[in-house]
C-alpha cells in the first residue's frame, strides 16, 4: 500500500482474511442502489459516479469481492458493470 | 453561603441600532430603544426591587414593588413596564417610593406563612430579598393571613413540588409555561384573595398537560415551585457550568452542587444553545450518573459465556492489548475496528480515531451517526460543501415559513421546539411533512398551515414534487441561483425536476399527498420571504435518506432561503455530540473535518504530526463492520458507549455477528444489551466526570466540565492513549484542553478553538479561525463552502421494502419526550413514570378489522422477526401506519427493522418496514429468550 510517505509499514486490511465480508447479493443490492442514484444522468457521468462513489466509499475487500463476482453476478445493474472497468475502483 | 443567582436585568434584553441615553439616579446610561426603565437601572448596577418581573419573560406589572419617580412625568410608574425615553431623568430611591414599596411588601408578608428558617428556598427567595430591599419592619395587618386554606402540597410530579400555601400570585410561572415553554399548563384560578395558580382543568401537575419543562419552577421567586432535590438536601453551595449531555440542542447548565453532590441542573441563561431554557431531561433526568448499576471497575472475561470478572485498569488493557495483537497477527490489521459514541466528547472521540488509524493500522472506524445522520453528511457535502446544518438557532425568530419534516421536536429537540413555536405564534407559518400526526401540527396557539401526510418512504416523492411546483409556477429566485449556484448543475435539474414525472399529481399515486396541498405547501414555502427547513431522521433514515437531502438542498437554493438569518436547512441531531464526534473524522472514509482519506495532502499533515503512515484506503462501516464479523474477517472491536444489540437494525443479525468476534471491548456507564457479547469492560466516564466538549446541531462548540473526578478512577480517553500504547503507538497526553489543541492544530475548521477562548467566550460555532475568530453562526452567507452550489439529480427511487398481503401495513419508529434513544440513561430516572414500555400505535380502523382493543397485547411481525407488545389505538398514525419507539430492551423493537439501508451511507431505514398486526396473548420467542438471557448475565461484582 503507497501512502505519502511511503510503503505502509502495515499490510492492507482484509488482505488475508479468508472469507469474503458480505454476502454476495447483498452486495449487488447495495451496488444496484447506487446505480439507480446515478441513473437519471448521462451515462458517461453515471458510470463515474457509480465508480467514484465506490472508490470512495467502500472497504476494499468489498469492491474486490463485488470485482471477483461481477462477471457472473445476476441481476448487477449494467451502470455497475462499467463501472468496475473504472481503473479508480481496482484494489490498489 | 448558597451560591448566587444569575444575574436578573427584571425584563429581556431589547436589540436595535438605536438607543437612548437617560439618567438613573444620577447616572447616565445608554441602552437600545425599548429597554424597560427597570433595565436600564440594572445596566447601571441599579437594582430596583421586584417580584413579578424576570429578565426572561416580558413584563408584566402586576406587583408594584419596582415603582420609580420619573421627572415630569405623574404619579409612580412600574419601571418594568415603563420603556426608556431619551433624556428620561429617574429615581429609584425616594422616600415616598420606600413608603409604597413597604405598603406593598406589607400585604404580600401578611398573606405568606413565616416560616423561612425551614422553608427549602431560605437563602434563595426573592420574596425574603424583597422584604429586606423594602427595609420591611412591621406588617399592619397582622400575620394571620389564610395561606390560601384548602390547598396541599401538589407534589405528584417527580421532580418538583407546588406548595400553593407559598404564592404570591405573581404569574411568572404561568408566564414561563406560555412564553418560554409554550405549553398553556398554567393559568391563575379564581380572584382575588382565592387566587391560586392551577395546571391543567385543576388537575393536579402529573394529570395536566405540563411536560416538566422546569421553566415555572426557575421562574418562580419563592419556594411555591420548588425542586424536590432542593428540598430534600438544601441549597446548594458551587455551580459549574456545563452542557447537558441528551440531545442535539447541546443546552449550556449551571450544575449546583453541594460538594461533588449535584442538588439541581439550572438551564444557564449565557446558553447560546438554550438561553436559560430546558427540558425534562437535561433538568431532572440527571440521576442515572450516581445510579447503582454504574459498573465502576474493569471486568474481564475469556468467553462470553463466562463470568465477569473484575480487574485493575492494569489488567484489563493487558489484556486489551494482548487480544487485539493476537488478532491483527492472525487476522491481518483489517480485522480490528472501533465505534466511537456520540454520547462522548470530542476528545474522547478524537483519541479513538486516532487509535484507529496510528495504532490499529486501518480506517475501520465508524460512528453512531451511521444509522442517523450519516445521510446529512453526504447530501450536504454534494450540494453545499460541507456536513453541517446552515444556521444557528436562533435563526429560526427571523423565519416567516417553517417547514418541519421528518422530525418531531417537542419531544426530541424541546428545548428548540420552544424556541420555533414562539416564532410560530408570532405568526410564522408552518409545513409538517410526517406519516403521523406530531404534536406541533396542532398545538396551542400553533397550527400548521399544511401537513402533508406522506406515506412512509416516500420523501423523495413529496420533495421532488414540492420543487416541480417552485420551477414550473415559475418560484425560483432566479438571482440567488445565477450568482450562488452552478448554472449547469442548476439547467439540468430544473429540465429533470420539471418532467411530468415528479408532478404532484403524479407523486400523490406513490405518496399519497394530495397534489392541491403539495402546490399550496410549496408556493407558501417560496414566497414566504425567509422560509427555513428543520429535519430529522425521519429524512435520513431511509433507502433515499441521502437522496432527501440533497432534495431539500435543492429546494432551498431554487428558492434562495440560504445564507442569511430565518432560512437555511437545519438538521435536528439527535445526540449531544452526533455533530462533534462526525466533525472529528470517525468515519471510515474520512479524517477529521470530512476530508477524504485520499487525499494525500491532508494525509500528510497527519502523518507529520502523528508520526505514521497512514492509509489511503476507506474502511468498514458498521453494518459492513458485522457483516464482515460474520464472514470471518473482522474480530476485533472496540465500542465506545454505543448499544448495537440494541439500537441497531435486525438485531438478531447483530447479535449472531457480535457472538462470531473473538474480542469484543466495550466502554460505557452500565452493561448494556452490547455488553452481553463483550469480552472487556472499561467503565466510562459520565458528563458530570468529563472534561471536554460537545458540539450541538448549530456547530455549537460547548464545555463539559467535570463536577467530579471519574468514578473509575481513568478518563477515557486516558484508557484509550493506554491501549494505543500498548500497541505500540506513543500516545500520550496531559489533559483535555492538550488534545483540543492538536484537533485545532489539524482541522482548519477549528483553527481558533481552545479550551480557553471557549471558557472566555461561552462557546464558538465552527468554522472558528482566523477568518472568523469568534465562530460562524450562519453559514455560506456569500459563497458555498464549496464554491457554487450545485444542485444533484433526485429521482424517486421506492424502496425494496413493500408491503404485501402477509405485511400489509407499514411500521415507522420515533421516540418520546421523556425517554432518550435506548434508555440507557432515562431508564435509570424517574422519568420512567412517564412511560415505562414501548407501545404500538395503531389507526382506529386497522384496529378494528384485527379486533383489537385498546391496551391489548398484539404481535407485530415482519419479515425478520417478530415482538408483541401493547397496542394505543389513535388516530395521530394514519390507516396503513403503525408506530413505536425503541426505549426499551425488553420490546427489541428493532427485532422487526430490517436491513435496509441508505444507498449511499448504509444509514439504517428505520422509519419503512412492512408488518402484520394480529391479537396475541403471549411474548414472542426473541423476548423469552431474552428475558432468560437477561436472568442468566452473570452480574457484575463491582461496587456492590
Ligand atoms: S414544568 Fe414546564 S410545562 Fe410544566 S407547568 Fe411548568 S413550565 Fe409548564
Ligand atoms: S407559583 Fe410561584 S411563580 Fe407562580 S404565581 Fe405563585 S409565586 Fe408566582
Ligand atoms: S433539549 Fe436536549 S440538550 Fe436541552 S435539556 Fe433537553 S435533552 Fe438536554
Ligand atoms: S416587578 Fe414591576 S410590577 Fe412587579
Amino acid at each position: 500500500m503507497k501512502t505519502s510517505k511511503g510503503t505502509c509499514r502495515f499490510p492492507l486490511p482484509g488482505n488475508n482474511a479468508k472469507q469474503p465480508p458480505m454476502k454476495d447479493d447483498d452486495l449487488v443490492q447495495k451496488a444496484n442502489q447506487i446505480a439507480a442514484f446515478f441513473a437519471p444522468y448521462p451515462e458517461d457521468e453515471a458510470v463515474k459516479g457509480v465508480a467514484n462513489h465506490l472508490a470512495m466509499f467502500w472497504d476494499p475487500r468489498m469492491r474486490k469481492q463485488l470485482l471477483a463476482i461481477a462477471a457472473k453476478a445476476k441481476g448487477l445493474d449494467p451502470l455497475v458493470r462499467r463501472a468496475l472497468d473504472d481503473p479508480a475502483v481496482a484494489v490498489r | 453561603m448558597t451560591v448566587t443567582r444569575e444575574k436578573d436585568f427584571g425584563t429581556p434584553a431589547r436589540t436595535g441600532d438605536t438607543s437612548v441615553t437617560l439618567q438613573v439616579d444620577g447616572h447616565e446610561v445608554r441602552v437600545p430603544v425599548g429597554t424597560s426603565v427597570m433595565r436600564a437601572a440594572e445596566e447601571a448596577g441599579i437594582a430596583i426591587p421586584k417580584l413579578c418581573s424576570t429578565d426572561k419573560l416580558e413584563p408584566f406589572g402586576s406587583c408594584r414593588l419596582c415603582l420609580v419617580e420619573i421627572e415630569g412625568q405623574k404619579g409612580t410608574p412600574s419601571s418594568c413596564t415603563t420603556p426608556v425615553r431619551e433624556g428620561m431623568i429617574v429615581e429609584t430611591q425616594t422616600e415616598k417610593l420606600r413608603r409604597l414599596r413597604r405598603g406593598v411588601m406589607e400585604l404580600y408578608i401578611s398573606d405568606h406563612p413565616l416560616d423561612c428558617l425551614t422553608c427549602s428556598a431560605n437563602g434563595d427567595c426573592e420574596l425574603q430579598d424583597a422584604a429586606g430591599e423594602v427595609g420591611l419592619r412591621e406588617v399592619r395587618y397582622g400575620y394571620e393571613g389564610t395561606y390560601h386554606p384548602g390547598t396541599e402540597v401538589d407534589a405528584s410530579n417527580p421532580y418538583f413540588q407546588y406548595d400553593p400555601t407559598k404564592c404570591i400570585v405573581c404569574s411568572r410561572c404561568v408566564r414561563a409555561c406560555a412564553e418560554v415553554q409554550g405549553t398553556f399548563a398554567l393559568t391563575i384560578g379564581a380572584r382575588g384573595f382565592e387566587s391560586k395558580v392551577t395546571a391543567g382543568m385543576d388537575e393536579d401537575f402529573m394529570s395536566s398537560e405540563c411536560v416538566s419543562c422546569g421553566a415555572c419552577v426557575q421562574a418562580c421567586p419563592t419556594a411555591t415551585l420548588m425542586e424536590k432535590s432542593i428540598v430534600e438536601m438544601g441549597q446548594p453551595t458551587r455551580v459549574v457550568e456545563t452542557t447537558c449531555a441528551y440531545c442535539g440542542v447541546g443546552c449550556s447548565f449551571r450544575a449546583e452542587l453541594q460538594g461533588d453532590e449535584v442538588v439541581r441542573m439550572v438551564p444557564s441563561k449565557e446558553g447560546g444553545a438554550n438561553a436559560g431554557h430546558s427540558c425534562v431531561k437535561g433538568r431532572f433526568a440527571w440521576g442515572y450518573a450516581t445510579h447503582k448499576d454504574r459498573v465502576t471497575s474493569p471486568l474481564i472475561r475469556e468467553r462470553i459465556t463466562d463470568d465477569w470478572r473484575e480487574v485493575s485498569w492494569d489488567e484489563a488493557i493487558d489484556f486489551t492489548v494482548k487480544w487485539f495483537k493476537d488478532i491483527r497477527a492472525r487476522h491481518g490489521t483489517g480485522a480490528l475496528g472501533a465505534v466511537t459514541s456520540s454520547r462522548c466528547t470530542n476528545e474522547e472521540v478524537w483519541v479513538i480515531q486516532k487509535m484507529v488509524r496510528a495504532a490499529f493500522g486501518n480506517n475501520n472506524v465508524d460512528t453512531c451517526a451511521r444509522v442517523c445522520h450519516s445521510p446529512t453528511g453526504y447530501g450536504l457535502k454534494q450540494t453545499f460543501g460541507t456536513s453541517a446544518g446552515t444556521q444557528d438557532f436562533r435563526s429560526v425568530e427571523y423565519a416567516d415559513a417553517v417547514m418541519v419534516i421528518g422530525a418531531n421536536p417537542t419531544d426530541a429537540h424541546p428545548v428548540f421546539a420552544s424556541r420555533m413555536k414562539k416564532r410560530l405564534r408570532e405568526g410564522a407559518e408552518l409545513i409538517v411533512v410526517d406519516p403521523r400526526r406530531i404534536d406541533l401540527v396542532e398545538t396551542p396557539h400553533v397550527r400548521a398551515a399544511h401537513h402533508l401526510q406522506l406515506r412512509p418512504g416516500t420523501n423523495v416523492a413529496v420533495i421532488n414534487a414540492l420543487a416541480h411546483v417552485v420551477v414550473t409556477e415559475g418560484l425560483v429566485d432566479e438571482a440567488f441561483v445565477a450568482s450562488r449556484c452552478e448554472g449547469e448543475s442548476f439547467e439540468r435539474w430544473k429540465a429533470f425536476i420539471s418532467q411530468p414525472m415528479n408532478a404532484p399529481e403524479e407523486l400523490e399515486k406513490a405518496s399519497g399527498v394530495p397534489a392541491s396541498e403539495i402546490r399550496a405547501a410549496a408556493r407558501l414555502y417560496a414566497g414566504a420571504g425567509n422560509a427555513a427547513i428543520y429535519y430529522g431522521l425521519g429524512v435520513t433514515e431511509h433507502s433515499q435518506g441521502s437522496t432527501m437531502v440533497m432534495g431539500l438542498a435543492n429546494l432551498a437554493m431554487a428558492t434562495g432561503n440560504l445564507g442569511r438569518d430565518g432560512v437555511g436547512v437545519n438538521p435536528l441531531r439527535g445526540q449531544n455530540n452526533v455533530q462533534g464526534s462526525c466533525d472529528m473524522g470517525s468515519f471510515p472514509h474520512e479524517l477529521p473535518g470530512y476530508r477524504h482519506v485520499s487525499d494525500d495532502g491532508v494525509r500528510a499533515s497527519f502523518e507529520a504530526d502523528w508520526g505514521v503512515d497512514l492509509l489511503a484506503e476507506p474502511g468498514l462501516r458498521i453494518p459492513n463492520m458485522f457483516a464482515a464479523a460474520l464472514d470471518g474477517s473482522f474480530k476485533g472491536f472496540f465500542i465506545q458507549g454505543e448499544d448495537f444489540a440494541q439500537s441497531d437494525p435486525d438485531i438478531q443479525n447483530v447479535e449472531a455477528a457480535l457472538r462470531a468476534m473473538d474480542c469484543v471491548v466495550v466502554q460505557d456507564l452500565f452493561l448494556n444489551e452490547t455488553a452481553k457479547y463483550a469480552h472487556v469492560f472499561l467503565p466510562g466516564a459520565s458528563f458530570l466526570e468529563k472534561d471536554g466538549t460537545f458540539i450541538n446541531a448549530e456547530r455549537r462548540i460547548n464545555r463539559v466540565r467535570p463536577v467530579m473526578k471519574p468514578v473509575a478512577g481513568l478518563s477515557e480517553w486516558e484508557t484509550v492513549a493506554r491501549i494505543a500504547q500498548g500497541l505500540g503507538y506513543d500516545m500520550v497526553y496531559e489533559s483535555a484542553a492538550e488534545i483540543m489543541d492538536e484537533i485545532a492544530r489539524l482541522t482548519p475548521t477549528f483553527a481558533g478553538v481552545s479550551f480557553e477562548k471557549l471558557d472566555r467566550e461561552g462557546s464558538v460555532q465552527w468554522p472558528c479561525n482566523d477568518a472568523a475568530p469568534h465562530g460562524t453562526p450562519i453559514m455560506h452567507v456569500d459563497r458555498f463552502v464549496r464554491g457554487k452550489g450545485q444542485f444533484m439529480l433526485t429521482q424517486y427511487v421506492p424502496t425494496d421494502e413493500r408491503t404485501n398481503r402477509k405485511f400489509p401495513l407499514l411500521l415507522t419508529t420515533g421516540r418520546i419526550l421523556t425517554q432518550y434513544n435506548v434508555g440507557t440513561q432515562t431508564r435509570r430516572t424517574q422519568n420512567e413514570v412517564w412511560l415505562d414500555e414501548d407501545v404500538l400505535e395503531i389507526h382506529p380502523h386497522d384496529a378494528e378489522v384485527r379486533g383489537i382493543a385498546d391496551g391489548a397485547l398484539v404481535l407485530l411481525a415482519s419479515r425478520k422477526g417478530d415482538i408483541s407488545l401493547h397496542a394505543k389505538i389513535t388516530d395521530r398514525v394514519p390507516q396503513g401506519v403503525v408506530y413505536t419507539t425503541f426505549h426499551f430492551p425488553q420490546t427489541g423493537t428493532n427485532v422487526v427493522t430490517t436491513e435496509l439501508s441508505d444507498w449511499a451511507t448504509n444509514c439504517p431505514e428505520y422509519k419503512v418496514t412492512a408488518v402484520q398486526v394480529a391479537l396475541t396473548n403471549r411474548r414472542s420467542d426473541w423476548q423469552d429468550a431474552h428475558e432468560d438471557e437477561q436472568r442468566d448475565v452473570p452480574l457484575p461484582l463491582a461496587g456492590e
